[in-house]
């Protein structure tokens, strides 16, 4: 690489050596920019002027829109023709397609996007994400299901429902649905039918599946923030991370029929390594009764996080788990801060003995929204008593608390005074 | 001549480094050159068309980053983005121009794709005139020419 004569003594002309870097250096840098930004480097110079409609990714954001709307929605006409102003200078793959804008007038179709899908599954798009509408939705055409090359796959808003010749997405790597209209058997159908899935993440879907059924041989990360009834772990011998997280406002489901049975579950996840799951599906789990630990150990966890428990109900399950993960090292625990009231649970306190329980791995402990209950106490005993080499336990208090919260906090103390605690380095930290 | 484990890296203008065969592979192109050919990984690899002060930019960039990768409590995410932060503050535009053409052809996607994300941070949201100053691009278009690109993509200006 001959440095330029400017480099060297400084002063003579400076010479414009970024115009003239190769090609996929210049698509790189131009794939970093807003689409907006990318199409105003064409006034620079000859040579730049189509640089930008050869980038292989089309971005189609309020970049393009936003700035000059000033209704606050995008009009269809505006839409369509600054569509046809980048689509009619574009050329070459596109490996990325984005549309996203929620700005966008709403109609109950827009043959337009039915084309621009057309031309992007002809494009051998890898990567797909769609963001139009938050509270409507949009049926994805026949031919976005021939796009054979996606890896990707990112669908808000959006209606799926393959034709019956849909072969599934055979090299899809991660899926993420949100607000999208499926049918449990649809999305189960269509996650068996991608062999290589391994993140999929589901989003407020739009209504409560009531089952759902996986087989995903490389599956390795489901995360699932909507209500689903049930969930039966078919085939999912690589999933190491599992979320299933819903907020007790989202849903209200009735799981005293049928449900999950959790030993079912927990069977088949031999790689389990690191699990969130909120009171919602703790419920669902539980439905089909719950044993004292499972009868295959889930060795691998490391990481359990319990979301707004409330222990009163749930306390057998926090049991039955925390015998079956003997190689845990980090816990932490939510509790519903509507969990004043509650009755103690006549297993956990009849049952004083919980020297089955062994953490011997356990290092981290957080525990927030504590109100001092005795169920609570209790568990935090038992946490102490049987973690030999717990280094931290964090405690946060329940900032609602309608009792004088001094009187509570002293309370809660002083029995933290008085529990045993098998590691000696322990801790314990009220904030 | 290298120790075992370690590789050496031979610039244009003649300057030999050794570094940890850890660090070189870092460049996918001196991997492939590793793997397909033995005496590479006894004698020496001339790096073709880059010069001295660049390779040693390149070492000092993968080193941090081949360490990294190893263990990642060491260098946690954070040093590493303190570390990019830095590395691309310090260079002026010829530097720049260099070591993208040289990360490229070694094929060190990180390195590129880090300062890709430079040069794009110098363009956005900029003016055309600004940005032809910042990198000593010459308009040759005449005011009608610039007329018609504005009329064609008026979205964007």
């Amino acid at each position: 690489m001959t440095p330029s004569k400017s480099s060297r003594y400084g002063k003579l002309t400076p010479c414009d050596r970024i115009s003239d870097l190769p090609g996929n250096i210049i698509d790189s840098i131009l794939m970093c920019l807003s689409t907006r930004d990318a199409a105003r480097t064409s006034i620079l110079s000859k040579k730049w002027r189509y640089k930008w409609t050869t980038v292989p990714q089309l971005v189609l954001d309020d970049t393009i829109w936003g700035v000059s709307t000033e209704s606050g929605t995008l009009s269809r006409k505006k839409f369509v023709s600054s569509l046809y102003q980048i689509l009619s200078l574009r050329q070459g793959t596109i490996f990325k397609f984005v549309l996203s804008t929620f700005e966008l007038e709403s109609c109950q179709s827009c043959p337009e996007i039915d084309n621009l899908i057309v031309l992007i599954s002809r494009s051998g798009v890898k990567e797909f994400i769609f963001k139009v509408w938050p509270d409507e939705y949009y049926k994805m055409p026949s031919s976005f299901f021939s796009c054979q090359e996606l890896r990707q796959l990112n669908l808000w808003s959006c209606l799926i429902s393959p034709p019956t010749s849909f072969k599934g997405f055979s090299l899809l790597i991660s899926l993420k649905l949100r607000r999208v209209y499926i049918s449990a058997k649809v999305l189960g159908s269509l996650i068996s039918s991608c062999p290589l899935l391994e993140k999929l993440k589901l989003q407020e879907l739009y209504d409560e599946l009531n089952c759902l059924e996986i087989i995903a041989p490389k599956l390795k990360s489901f995360i699932v923030e909507s209500p689903i009834k049930s969930i039966f772990f078919k085939k999912t011998p690589a999933l190491t991370i599992v979320a299933l997280v819903v907020g007790p406002w989202q849903a209200d489901g009735d799981f005293r029929k049928g449900g999950n049975r959790i030993v079912e579950h927990f069977g088949s996840l031999p790689t389990l390594e690191n699990m969130r799951i909120s009171n919602y599906f703790i419920k669902s789990l539980a439905a089909g009764g719950i044993p004292t630990r499972l009868s295959t150990a889930i060795l691998h966890l490391k990481v359990l996080k319990l979301l707004s428990l409330f222990l009163s109900d749930d306390i057998s399950f926090v049991l039955c788990l925390l015998r079956s993960s003997p190689n845990l090292q980090d816990i932490y625990i939510l509790v519903h801060d509507d969990n004043v009231n509650q009755s103690p649970s006549s297993e956990f306190l009849g049952v004083q003995d919980h020297s089955d329980v062994t953490l011997n791995q356990l290092r981290e402990v957080k525990l927030e929204c504590i109100s001092g209950t005795e169920l609570e106490m209790e568990l935090i005993r038992l946490l102490l008593e049987n973690s030999p080499v717990l280094e931290k336990m964090t405690i946060e208090p329940n900032r609602n608390l309608e009792d004088d919260y001094n009187e509570v906090e002293n309370e809660i103390l002083k029995k933290l005074n008085t529990y045993r605690r098998a590691s000696r380095n322990a801790r314990i930290i009220y904030e | 001549m290298a120790s075992k484990g370690n590789l050496t890296l031979k610039s244009c203008n003649g300057k030999e480094f050794i570094v940890e065969e850890k660090v070189a592979v870092m460049s996918t192109t001196i991997k492939n050159m590793v793997d397909v050919d033995d005496s590479f990984a006894q004698g020496v690899i001339p790096i073709i068309g880059v010069d001295g002060k660049i390779l040693a930019k390149l070492i000092e960039y993968c080193k941090e980053h081949a360490e990294a990768d190893e263990d990642e409590e060491v260098k946690s995410e954070e040093y590493l983005k303190k570390f990019d932060e830095k590395f691309v503050d310090e260079l002026n535009l010829n530097d720049l121009y260099d070591l993208l053409k040289a990360s490229n052809y070694l094929e060190i996607t990180k390195l590129l794709n880090l300062l890709c994300q430079k040069v794009a941070s110098m363009i956005k949201g900029k003016k055309p005139e600004e940005i032809r100053r910042i990198f000593n691009i010459k308009n040759d278009f005449t005011p009608e020419e610039e007329e018609e690109i504005n009329r064609q993509n008026p979205w964007a200006f």
